[in-house]
């Protein structure tokens, strides 16, 4: 149990807990996470940096915490016993710092804008081809 | 980028398992699959080490012999940082300096 605790807590997993209504729920900002919240927003891959470049509208922070919530207890094969407007109630008892934190925990857990380069340093501007 | 292209490069090409990459966050994914890219790069690069040995040992003139980033280029070439000034101008000029303060026996030619 504790080592489940020290994972729960961990945000550089993706994971971070809160309490939301009237229980202590899990976010995990897995790839399950970028699946359920490329559906819900209906978006491409390739179109997430937008969400996030273009400004977030709340609409968007409830999808990305009501996604979160369902990634973990899908995996956890938990029972879902709530929609995202439900998640929207909840998110009004939420202080501007847990926002915070939960974006904190996104953005340890996401790399976008970064492209697979072969394993190489990005933005290598000189080339040694032909000398 | 779409998820099979994702899929195709971590599940398919890169070996982990289809559970951990969907439990695995985006960055956790990305390292491993660059860990797998420089393990493949590093192999080439032995590869690479080991034929320019043989054929430098083939070689009748020490001027044929090849260093291996000759044979054939590679990623990580840009490390070797080929074509690139040894020195900047101001680290020149502050060597320059420090010689001119010095005193020779023989005089010093630049």
């Amino acid at each position: 149990m504790p080592l489940i605790l020290f994972i729960m807590a961990n945000k550089k997993r993706g994971y971070y807990t809160i309490k939301m209504g009237g229980k202590n729920r899990t976010m995990h900002f897995s790839m399950n996470f970028w699946s359920n919240f490329t559906d819900d927003l209906g978006i491409p891959l390739d179109k997430l940096g937008e969400i996030f470049t273009e400004g977030i509208s709340l609409s968007t922070i409830r999808s990305l915490i009501h996604s979160a919530l369902l990634a973990n207890d899908q995996e956890n094969k938990k029972l879902i016993d709530y929609d995202k407007f439900d998640v929207g109630v909840w998110m009004e008892d939420l202080e501007a710092d847990d926002l915070d934190k939960i974006v904190a925990a996104m953005m340890e857990s996401r790399i976008l804008g970064n492209d697979l380069n072969a394993g190489m340093a990005r933005n290598v501007k000189q080339s040694t081809k032909g000398k | 980028m779409s998820w099979d292209s994702l899929q195709d490069y971590y599940i398919g090409q890169t070996g982990i398992k289809p559970n951990e990459f969907w439990l695995n966050t985006w960055k956790e994914n990305h390292l491993i699959g660059e860990a797998w890219q420089l393990q493949q790069n590093l192999e080439w690069e032995r590869i690479r080490y080991m034929s320019a040995m043989i054929y430098n040992v083939n070689c009748q003139k020490k001027s044929q012999m090849i260093k291996p980033d000759k044979l054939f280029p590679l990623p990580q070439d840009v490390y070797l940082e080929k074509g690139k000034p040894k020195s900047s101008k101001e680290e020149q000029e502050a060597f320059e300096k420090l010689i001119s303060k010095t005193k020779f026996t023989k005089k010093l030619e630049l």
